[in-house]
């Protein structure tokens, strides 16, 4: 065990050293930050979907809360970028307090639920009567701040993080409260594990990551409109990702988003309709024959074997 | 002898419909009782409501002399409390994780040791211990949800219908298992059963009957009482 977490982290940092180092030979920055931030968010979704079973639709709601939480911090509190991205985290927490009460939904009920309050978040901030705050329709201009490069390693420090914190919950007794949660909470419970708690605890972990990479996607671009943030692809995006790659694993994510956003700017922008053809094709061969995702192939050996776990590869 | 759990006046049911009327029974420590009771009799509304999976609808529920009755299942169940039912395992991890979750509260080191310990006890799991809970027999997935259940050497296990779909042979392995538990860690038991084969391990008995406990006492005073026959065949 201790190994494998050794080789996981390892391969996590030789992925994030690789980002460091590729501006150096690709000038596209902007592409290479979308990648990174969809490599986070996408085990954002991964934290709570792979592990809990909540399929969050909406979750471009804490994407864009980050983004405004981050901006208003910047613009009407005046804190240092540091201070504005925390605020922008804890604004975004908030957040997933006050929607907590969506965590009594599951399924269907849960993803078209946390879809619709996405969208109540964005009317809110895109009010004209909220103007004075948020910046209504017009949007958010904190070009003063403009700094590509230093948001950029950012977003990978952020990257790093998440990472070892997906390699720890997926070791830690936590991680396995919570994938046995998944089947079965009442049979969970009755080892002594607090359900309820332990789903919270994900559920603003998960906020949080949305709401993080939302403020550093702003400070990033520095100029956005209301729907730039509360983009409903954003989020849907970072769920086909994880889902492509291998939901509840650790490289997953990372793997769906490399192959699927490798494609969407290889052919996405120049030929948009070979780009469509080639997602949809990709898509019905992933859900007729690799329903866990890319990584699973890796797992079919074991399976032949019985030695099973096929359900929730480990890497 | 002390009472390890103490049930008063437990009225409870489902969305309205009571199930258990005014239910009082006590269990001491160590002590291993059976609450017999036919179909519909109302034992796993009792076990459930005791441990609070479902909410009362009067009465309380005391633990080591501690009123719990509002507790959450998981608070009883670090308290020392142990259920075993269908609940009992988790078919998409492993037999190795099922356990692990059993011990979900403990510490580490201390959690390897009972881990291990209850491998020497149930051989066949160790064996498997890679292996999917989902691709283990009917019985050996309730030997498993036994071991998760008895994982953390609790005071009082609460058991619903532990010989459910088992041959003899693994009725005969539930119940050396219990004595053996009993004898080594003073657990007390509370099982509720149909199975009178489990009277041979009985220290008390009650006997619950349309939600109601017809019978107190001893297996010798039940052969004296026409308790069983009014439970099971309505014969007055």
């Amino acid at each position: 065990m201790r190994k494998q977490t050794t080789i996981d982290l390892s391969i996590s940092l030789v992925l994030v050293l690789a980002f460091v180092a590729l501006p150096h030979f690709y000038s596209n920055l902007t592409i290479l930050f979308m990648m990174a931030m969809y490599m986070v968010l996408s085990q954002g979704v991964n934290l709570l979907y792979g592990l809990t079973g909540y399929m969050p639709f909406g979750y471009v709601g804490f994407f864009g809360a980050g983004a405004y939480g981050f901006s208003i911090a910047l613009q009407h509190l005046h804190f240092p970028i540091v201070l504005a991205l925390i605020f922008g985290v804890l604004f975004t927490s908030l957040v997933g307090v006050i929607l907590s009460p969506l965590l009594r939904l599951s399924g269907a009920y849960f993803a078209i639920g946390n879809l619709a309050t996405s969208q109540v978040i964005y009317g809110i901030v895109a009010n004209s009567h909220l103007q004075g705050i948020t910046g209504g329709g017009d949007g958010v201009d904190i070009s003063q701040y403009f700094n590509q490069t230093a948001s950029y390693y950012v977003m990978l420090a952020v990257l790093l993080v998440v990472m070892v914190g997906i390699i720890w919950v997926k070791r830690s007794s936590f991680g396995l409260s919570l994938q046995a949660m998944r089947d079965d909470s009442v049979s969970v419970a009755m080892s002594g594990v607090n359900v309820v708690r332990n789903r919270m605890l994900v559920w603003l972990a998960s906020a949080a990551i949305a709401g993080l990479c939302g403020a550093i996607y702003a400070w990033f671009i520095s100029f956005f409109y209301p729907s730039s943030v509360f983009d409903v692809s954003i989020g849907i995006f970072a769920i086909v990702f994880m889902l492509f790659g291998g939901q509840g694993t650790i490289f997953g994510p990372v793997i769906g988003t490399i192959i699927l956003y490798g494609i969407y700017n290889v052919i996405g922008v120049s030929t948009p309709q070979y780009f469509q053809l080639a997602y949809g094709v990709l898509i019905v061969i992933l859900v007729m024959f690799l329903p866990n995702g890319v990584l699973s192939l890796f797992k079919r050996g074991r399976r032949a074997h019985g030695r099973v776990l096929e359900s929730r590869p480990n890497f | 002898m002390s009472e390890i759990l103490s049930i008063q006046s437990l009225s409870s049911g489902y969305e309205g419909m009571q199930v258990l009327n005014r239910v009082s029974l006590s269990v001491d420590q160590g002590v291993t009782a059976v609450l017999l009771g036919a179909n519909g009799a109302g034992k796993t509304t009792l076990l459930k409501s005791t441990l609070g999976i479902i909410s009362p609808m009067s009465g309380e529920v005391f633990i080591d002399g501690n009123n719990v009755t509002k507790d959450k299942p998981e608070a009883k169940i670090r308290k020392g409390i142990a259920y075993f039912s269908e609940f009992g395992v988790l078919p998409n991890l492993s037999i190795h994780e099922n356990l692990k979750l059993g011990g979900f509260f403990l510490h580490h080191s201390d959690l390897k040791d009972k881990v291990a310990y209850m491998y020497e006890k149930f051989p066949d799991l160790k064996e498997k211990r890679k292996e999917l809970a989902g691709s283990l027999s009917g019985g050996q997935r309730k030997m498993l949800g036994m071991a998760r259940a008895l994982i953390s050497q609790p005071k009082l296990v609460l058991m619903d219908e532990p010989s459910a779909g088992l041959s003899p042979l693994f009725v005969n392995q539930v119940i050396s298992l219990v004595k053996e538990f009993k004898k080594e860690f003073g657990s007390a038991f509370l099982i509720a059963e149909q199975n009178v084969k489990f009277l041979d391990i009985a220290d008390h008995v009650f006997v619950l009957d349309g939600g109601e406990i017809t019978f107190t006492g001893t297996v010798a005073e039940l052969q004296e009482s026409d308790a069983i026959s009014k439970a099971y065949f309505g014969v007055h």
